[in-house]
């Protein structure tokens, strides 16, 4: 399964919860890929706590893979390599964690044929290999998303099997704030919007939307208020969310379209990382954001699930 | 056109100082193992040669030798790293109909010249490069076992790579191989010695993958190819095979990963089959301390164990749900 995750704006938290999701799903049993493709500012190796890989490493990594500068694209088995003592362990019945970095230093480029048949070919060996691949895109429409859908499209895809059984997801991460709905809203839908682009490069609309799922980020409750709140801001809050909600709606990215939700998490603000049971156990970090990262592996994870979303 | 000064007896007449090679293994991207006959078109890579191939007692197609040219740096640990230029022979080989190999060698030449000659210089020598940098060849083996991969450096296992992609698109591959497979590499070398007896190292590199170290008289080369490429296919297959076990032991679904392994699989270990018989010791030292068919053959029923409890659980399961 190959399942990629776009964003409209930086700092959404599409790369941290990516992880995190790819970790979730390895912990369930599935060989999991992490593919950095966010070429201008890969960070999947500070987030799995790398050492000299924080950001893409020096060699080979996917930015010289699909330029045909390496031929074949550098890897990491994440807890081979973390710094980070507990993410070490492999808990037994979990799958393997391997992270292809992007490099040090590199930029995005420009669209061309042979980027393509690259990306394919990656596409192609990760998933022989490893049960659900992880691409994570650089935020708006970049060339990595460019890439990508090209590479995806029905027209080059047509030798994999039965079409149901061919299984790719595409996930959208935005805040849940007024400014970031209308921007995932114009990412998705807007002129030179992910869902146009699809269907230039093959896909029928219906076709391409079965695989489109959104995740709101860091989604604030009353407690980040304080310990104590008020009725006013108790009531602010439900309106505030309750106005969210129809504007999202209003943009197609409503309910239908939900795959999951992750709570602000105070941890994260700090540091972009892994959050193991281990630090909710330790009472650092909100049940809930582990809960909510789990809960949105399994439903990944499960066809009957994902379509019934 | 060649340069007057330039000298233009053949580079064959400089014997090789080391032979470096790298074989990589992996599934063939298809549902059902290729017919011998399927695999003998399959592998006929080049226009107007056959692929060679034998029957029994394990099915198996070479495809004939193709050349790869390079200008490239050679790895080393020591001295500065010499820059080579040559063509890189490589051949795909296809067992069982199932399991594909792209191995690729080269024989490197030292001293013969000090700068770049004209590319036909090159070609007239098949499947060798010339390094035109001062090298210690003990030093260029080690570099090469130790140096997996690194920009502008000899890439071999890239172009074994390579060899093995010219098969995904062909129509006979259907692209549907059942299993999840990791390619794996052994990287092997020589250190060229004549009138010496071969003596050989094998040792597992930090990826798991053996590697092999063998100080050998030229004539032995072919022999020892043949040898890493058995060796590499029994390392794969036992990996393989120990993966979908694993794999078997955390899926909802166990039987879809037993299943391919051991219909894939099963039947093809056979480590004797086509060794040569000048090399046979060093597998028969190999079994000694590793005892990779004892490994393989416990693997075999486990799988099979495992297999068959699964299958009496979904029959108990049926006859159950019967008689409620």
């Amino acid at each position: 399964m190959l399942i990629f995750a776009s964003s409209d704006k930086g700092g959404t938290g599409r790369s941290v919860t990516s992880c995190n999701l790819a970790y979730r799903l390895s912990l369930l049993g599935r060989d999991v890929a992490y593919l950095d493709f966010d070429f201008g500012s890969p960070t999947a190796g500070a987030i799995f706590e790398i050492p000299k890989m924080e950001r893409g490493t020096p060699d080979g990594g996917l930015h010289s893979y699909i330029l045909g500068e390496a031929t074949e694209p550098a890897r990491v088995d994440v807890r081979k390599m973390t710094e980070r003592t507990s993410l070490q362990e492999r808990p037994p019945g979990s799958g393997k964690l391997t992270l292809f970095p992007g490099d040090f230093g590199g930029a995005e480029f420009h669209l061309t044929d042979n980027h393509i048949k690259a990306a394919m070919k990656l596409f192609h060996d990760v998933e022989r290999e490893f049960d659900v691949c992880i691409v994570d895109l650089s935020a708006g429409r970049s060339s990595a998303l460019d890439i990508s859908l090209n590479a995806i499209s029905p027209r080059v895809r047509k030798k994999k099997q039965d079409k149901d059984k061919d299984r790719i997801r595409w996930l959208l991460f935005h805040r849940w704030t007024t400014q970031h709905v209308i921007a995932a809203g114009g990412l998705l839908f807007g002129d030179k919007g992910i869902v146009p682009y699809a269907m230039e490069v093959g896909f029928k609309r219906a076709d391409f939307m079965r695989l489109v799922r959104t995740v709101r980020t860091a989604v604030p409750d009353t407690s980040a208020f304080g310990e104590k709140t008020t009725a006013e801001q108790t009531l602010w809050v439900t309106r505030s969310d309750d106005h969210l909600k129809a504007l999202a709606k209003g943009r197609s990215l409503g309910q239908d379209l939900l795959a999951g939700t992750t709570p602000l998490e105070p941890m994260l603000l700090w540091r972009e990382q892994v959050i193991m049971d281990l630090d909710v156990n330790r009472r650092l970090a909100k049940p809930a954001t582990a809960q909510a990262f789990d809960k949105l592996a399994t439903k990944v994870d499960d066809d009957e699930a994902w379509e019934g979303i | 056109m060649a340069r007057s000064d330039a000298p233009l007896d053949s580079p064959a007449k400089h014997p090789p100082a080391v032979v470096l090679g790298v074989v990589t293994t992996d599934l063939l991207n298809t549902s059902e193992p290729l017919p011998l006959e399927a695999a003998q078109q399959a592998l006929k890579l080049l226009p107007g040669v056959a692929a060679d191939s034998h029957r029994h007692p394990v099915e198996q197609a070479v495809s004939p030798d193709l050349f790869y040219g390079v200008d490239c740096r050679l790895a080393t640990i020591r001295g500065a790293q010499p820059r080579a230029i040559g063509t890189v022979r490589a051949r795909a080989v296809l067992t069982a109909g199932h399991v594909l190999q792209g191995s690729a060698r080269v024989d490197v030449v030292l001293d013969a010249s000090t700068r770049r000659m004209p590319w036909s210089y090159y070609a007239a020598c098949t499947g060798t490069v010339e390094a035109i940098n001062k090298a210690d060849p003990a030093d260029l083996v080690s570099g090469f076992l130790k140096t997996p991969n690194g920009s502008g450096l000899l890439d071999l296992g890239g172009i074994g790579t390579q060899v093995m992609a010219l098969l995904d698109d062909i129509p006979q591959v259907d692209g549907r191989a059942d299993m999840r497979t990791v390619a794996s590499r052994l990287r092997w070398a020589v250190l060229v010695r004549e009138g010496v007896d071969l003596d050989a190292e094998v040792v597992a590199g930090s990826d798991g993958a053996f590697q092999v170290r063998m100080t050998a008289p030229s004539e032995l080369v072919p022999r020892i190819v043949a040898f890493c490429e058995i060796l590499a296919l029994h390392q794969w297959l036992l990996a393989a095979l120990k993966n979908a076990f694993d794999r078997a032991g955390r899926s909802p679904k166990p039987m879809d990963e037993l299943d391919p392994a051991l219909s894939y699989l099963g039947h093809v270990w056979n480590p004797t089959a086509h060794l040569p018989t000048e090399i046979a010791w060093l597998w028969e030292a190999l079994e000694h301390d590793a005892q990779l068919t004892w490994e393989w053959e416990s693997t075999v029923t486990r799988v099979r164990d495992k297999l068959s409890l699964l299958t009496r659980k979904a029959i108990e399961g049926t006859l159950h749900k019967e008689f409620l």
